[in-house]
């Protein structure tokens, strides 16, 4: 399935943008693994800061990063029930598919630690730390980075081997 | 919010239930624990304690 995917998005820490992505949408993921998956997304933020000279301006930032779904669990390569027996429980066969689970249950983690360190640096520009907040949004960009960087690898350990 | 390790009566390697542990449900006393992989245990007890920095959850069985 091949979709568009395109809407205003509200993060926590309350900063509106716009984000727009184009994936196929595989219904039997084949990552697997319980809970949520990623998709990437690129968005556009505004931030809006002073500058040292008393200078305020915004401009706009794009970031790519990813965005949490639930789906129910799935194991990549687990044999099921009907190679282990009515008492499977997964993958305890497969260690991959765990490994597999595992970083996707990190980055969509990742995903959240950002937006509450994004909260938090919008409590420092309410508390007037204005060089405060724009450090840690740097951080969070880098952050963002980082897990963008794991959502990739991710990707290739979910695509199929040819 | 993180993955938590359970432990049966206390904080030691050889106690360790599950890990990678993100569902507990509490329900007639007993305690189902759920990993990331779907897999489950179940110990007839109690929460005993949780600690949710250091993803520790330690489950007291109940008494014989």
């Amino acid at each position: 399935m091949d979709h568009e995917y395109s809407h205003e998005y509200m993060h926590e820490h309350g900063i509106p943008h716009d984000h727009h992505d184009h994936h196929d949408h595989d219904a039997d993921h084949p990552h697997g693994g319980a809970g949520e998956h990623a998709h990437e997304h690129t968005h556009e933020h505004t931030h809006e800061h002073t500058h040292a000279d008393g200078t305020t301006h915004s401009h706009p930032h794009e970031h790519t990063h990813s965005h949490p779904h639930e789906h129910a669990a799935q194991p990549q390569g687990c044999p099921g029930a009907a190679a282990c027996g009515s008492d499977c429980s997964g993958c305890e066969h497969d260690p991959r598919a765990e490994v597999v689970a595992l970083m996707q249950y990190m980055v969509n983690h990742n995903t959240a630690h950002a937006n509450e360190l994004a909260q938090l640096a919008g409590r420092l520009k309410d508390l007037g730390d204005v060089t405060a907040f724009e450090q840690v949004m740097q951080a969070v960009s880098d952050f963002e980075k980082g897990n963008m960087r794991l959502s990739t690898v991710l990707a290739a350990l979910n695509a199929p081997k040819a | 919010m993180c993955l938590s390790t359970v432990y049966r009566g206390e904080k030691r390697p050889e106690n360790e239930v599950l890990k990678n542990v993100m569902l507990i449900e509490c329900k007639d006393g007993v305690v189902t624990l759920t990993d990331i992989m779907g897999r489950e245990e179940r110990i007839e007890g109690e929460v005993a304690s949780a600690d949710l920095t250091g993803g520790t959850v330690v489950v007291r069985p109940k008494s014989a």
